[in-house]
């Protein structure tokens, strides 16, 4: 009978333990507007900066294992905009993103370099594929990932929602030509180099 | 006539540099819109909200400039009105 009992409660701390570290999916479709990618590029008169908002995706995240993250982030492309108009029409055309054509910004993350817990955050760099306007290449970005339990509902207002938060912040360099963005032109009046900058948070509901 | 557009040159310059260095004189060019930071007080992360507002750019003086210097321009071909008792020729 004893052991009977023993092996039960061993049962259910085990089964405890593996519910309190299950991997969860993170929806990045934000309801509240936030998530954004910010661009930066040089010019000789006024550097170009713009931001996009239009961000859907999912990631997989387990506290526990934060090495087996995989997800994807898609950014819609007819969300970028910048202040100038002519400047916007150019961006949305033919000649640099072509938005009609290619609707879509995607990263596929394919698997966690490294992943070191600092405090409140796990800093990693991902390993994925990046597509945009059509052409893919693969990319190692640095992430930084903050996981806030039971935050879900307390940001939306709804205290009966019970759900975790996983914010991700990223900044990196791509080329321009690298994805045939007007590849090797325009160097005078446009860097060649596009700073990026991800603010994302993705809710898990439970 | 003469001298009302070359007044008229002369405002048109001197406001649209006015306007442009009121606004900061921002060397950029113009923009329909301005960007403003908000944060998120639960995740800490900042988004750009777009308010719709003109902001002049070097094009501003620049146009001022073209199209003040195009009207006094035009006043090189007024006749200069000369007094009733002064000879014509």
């Amino acid at each position: 009978m004893t052991t009977i009992h023993r092996s039960v409660s061993l049962a259910l701390i085990l089964a405890a333990a593996g519910l309190s570290a299950a991997p969860q999916t993170f929806d990045f479709k934000d309801p509240k507007g936030v998530n954004n990618v910010q661009f930066h590029l040089d010019a000789p008169l006024e550097s170009i900066s713009g931001q996009g908002t239009g961000l859907s995706g999912s990631v997989v995240f387990d506290p526990a294992t934060p090495e087996t993250i995989t997800g994807r982030i898609v950014l819609a492309t007819a969300s970028l905009t910048v202040g100038n108009p002519t400047m916007l029409e150019h961006l949305r055309g033919a000649n640099w993103l072509e938005v009609a054509k290619y609707p879509e910004i995607v990263f596929e993350a394919k698997r966690v370099q490294r992943a070191v817990t600092e405090g409140a955050a796990i800093k990693a760099e991902v390993a994925g594929v990046l597509t945009v306007k059509g052409v893919s290449k693969e990319i190692t970005v640095p992430v930084t990932f903050t996981h806030l339990p039971d935050k879900l509902g307390a940001r939306l207002n709804k205290p009966d929602l019970k759900g975790d938060l996983l914010v991700l912040r990223s900044t990196f360099a791509i080329n321009r030509s690298d994805f045939g963005i007007q590849a090797g032109q325009n160097t005078d009046k446009v860097s060649e180099q596009i700073e990026l900058t991800l603010s994302l948070a993705g809710a898990a509901a439970r | 006539m003469r001298c009302a557009l070359r007044l008229a040159a002369i405002a048109l310059l001197l406001s649209s540099l006015g306007w442009w260095v009121a606004a900061g004189a921002p060397m950029g060019w113009w923009r329909t819109r301005v960007g403003v930071e908000r944060t998120d007080e639960f995740t800490g992360l900042s988004v750009i909200e777009w308010q719709e507002r003109f902001v002049p750019g070097v094009e501003t003086p620049a146009l001022g400039l073209l199209a003040g210097g195009a009207l006094f321009a035009a006043t090189l071909f007024f006749r200069r009105k000369l007094p009733p008792n002064q000879p014509t020729s």
